[in-house]
């Protein structure tokens, strides 16, 4: 039979003894913790200003290039992500996140520095088993779970049949 | 000489008989740049990678070190070396160039005692008369080995540490002048169930209150025998539970100085990206040669106990959801003459 208990889960000192459930209640204690509030009021206010930057740009593609609002999307999203690039390679973006949260992870821009930053790190070890075998090192999940939740919500869509655009 | 059950005493008191450190631009900025012998002013130690800038700060602190002590790399017998990069890659390549009989030690971030206290025995059995003890870290080949690319926009929380930019050596001699290693004691893991990678502190602190009292019982000495008792990279949160740990047995740490490595090395109010302070094996190694034994040699302090902690986790383990053993070694400093 395993031994439930972990090897060396208890911390003997000379008159007390701690197990790992005790320890956990100092380590709780001394930690400071995530202000979840916060970090969700920065992330509200950095994400809506990517998405309000995007529409800006949607709207300069629609008013000057005579776009429609739909073809001045893709325009749009790389604008996004070459913006994202450079500030990535200057060393800025990750110092934005760390203030921003989410609010510069999920937009667009957060994905395009997952690969750029990637990209750049594995750089020294080659194109092929460097950059091109890592750039989705960090993406790849988000490819993945994303092609799974549209599989998922499509088969929703076939079984209830909703109406609306394909 | 065992002494205790994990304790060994060194009765010949082997010498620092030089030390060196090298650090990168951020160490220089906070409160102990006065204390490094060279700082870059680039985190990429004027190097192409990140792993080549950390074997830099080794090779150029290792070659320091052998200035400071009067010593030609020849006169060595043995250099021990490591770091945190998988299959210390810093310490070997570096070894290369120092070409003395190498043996190569891991121990996390408790890597400078570990051969620190390595070190002394060789010198202290007579299998050895100068050994070269060193180790390095870089900030972002350890954010790249262990975390996300460097430029990877995640949020830190406020429990996570800065891994520090340097690298730390020291020659221990038979004979010379310095300050002395008179004991070492031997940590043994403890791991009480912490996972998260970015609270360090708190999966180290068990380990470094066991080798403190296992010291304080093994020597018969107590907090009070020492000017300075440091650890070496729990930062905020692991020395507060360390001091907590330690009251809550009886250890009072009020009757000395009790500090953290991790603590010194940057101002948090200054430097606010370090989050909870410093860490890695650079950490309590440009602390100690750099900080520590300058104020040991000017005569400010008399006795020190360094006790470096280390974290042996891999970014498989944790991913694996494993918890995190960890580790810390002890060594008794003294100067030359001792002025109680």
């Amino acid at each position: 039979m395993p031994n439930k208990s972990k090897p060396g889960s208890r911390l003997k000192m000379n008159s007390v003894l701690l197990t790992d459930q005790d320890y956990k209640q100092i380590a709780d204690k001394h930690s400071p913790k995530k202000n979840i509030w916060g970090n969700c009021l920065k992330a509200f206010l950095v994400g809506g200003f990517i998405c309000l930057i995007g529409q800006c740009i949607t709207q300069l593609f629609m008013t000057f290039a005579g776009m429609s609002s739909k073809e001045a999307g893709n325009p749009t999203v790389a604008i996004l992500i070459i913006i994202s690039v450079i500030l990535t390679s200057l060393g800025v973006y990750d110092k934005i996140s760390q203030w921003a949260g989410a609010g510069s992870a999920v937009p667009v821009t957060g994905f395009a520095n997952s690969m750029c930053s990637s990209a750049l790190e594995s750089r020294p070890e080659g194109l092929v088993l460097g950059v091109g075998a890592n750039m989705f090192k960090l993406a790849g999940s988000v490819i993945v779970f994303g092609v799974v939740a549209a599989f998922v919500v499509g088969v929703i869509h076939v079984i209830f049949g909703l109406g609306g655009a394909h | 000489m065992l002494k205790g059950s994990q304790t060994w005493e060194f009765p010949t008191k082997p010498i620092i008989i030089g030390a060196a450190t090298v650090v990168g631009p951020d160490e220089n900025a906070g409160p102990l740049s006065g204390d490094f012998d060279f700082s870059y002013d680039n985190l990429e130690i004027d190097e192409k990678t990140w792993e080549l800038a950390e074997r830099k700060l080794l090779e150029h602190a290792a070659a320091l070190a052998l200035v400071h002590g009067g010593i030609a790399k020849e006169d060595l017998q043995c250099f021990i070396g490591g770091d945190l990069m998988n299959q210390i890659i810093s310490a070997t390549f570096a070894a290369r160039r120092i070409s003395a009989p190498y043996l190569g030690v891991f121990g996390a971030c408790s890597t400078s005692m570990e051969s620190l206290a390595l070190a002394a025995l060789l010198v202290d059995s007579g299998n050895a008369i100068n050994v070269l003890a060193g180790t390095a870290s870089h900030n972002c080949t350890v954010e790249k080995q262990f975390r996300y690319p460097t430029e990877y926009g995640s949020q830190k929380p406020p429990t996570a540490q800065y891994t520090v930019t340097g690298s730390g050596c020291a020659v221990v001699s038979s004979k010379g002048t310095g300050p002395r290693i008179t004991h070492a004691t031997i940590g043994r893991i403890q791991d009480l169930g912490i996972k998260d990678p970015f609270n360090m502190g708190a999966a180290m602190a068990p380990a470094a209150a066991d080798t403190i009292i296992s010291h304080f019982r093994d020597t018969g000495r107590g907090p009070k025998d020492y000017d300075l008792i440091v650890t070496g990279d729990l930062a905020s949160v692991g020395h507060a539970i360390v001091k907590e740990l330690l009251d809550k047995d009886g250890v009072s740490m009020e009757q000395t100085e009790f500090g953290d490595c991790g603590l010194m090395i940057y101002s948090r109010e200054k430097q606010p990206f370090v989050i909870a302070g410093g860490s890695g094996c650079g950490c309590s190694a440009v602390v100690t040669y750099g900080h520590i034994l300058k104020k040991i040699k000017r005569g400010e302090l008399n006795r020190v106990l360094i006790i470096a902690t280390g974290a042996l986790l891999s970014p498989l383990s944790y991913q694996q959801g494993e918890s995190i053993p960890c580790i810390a070694h002890a060594v008794a400093l003294e100067s030359e003459e001792i002025r109680l």
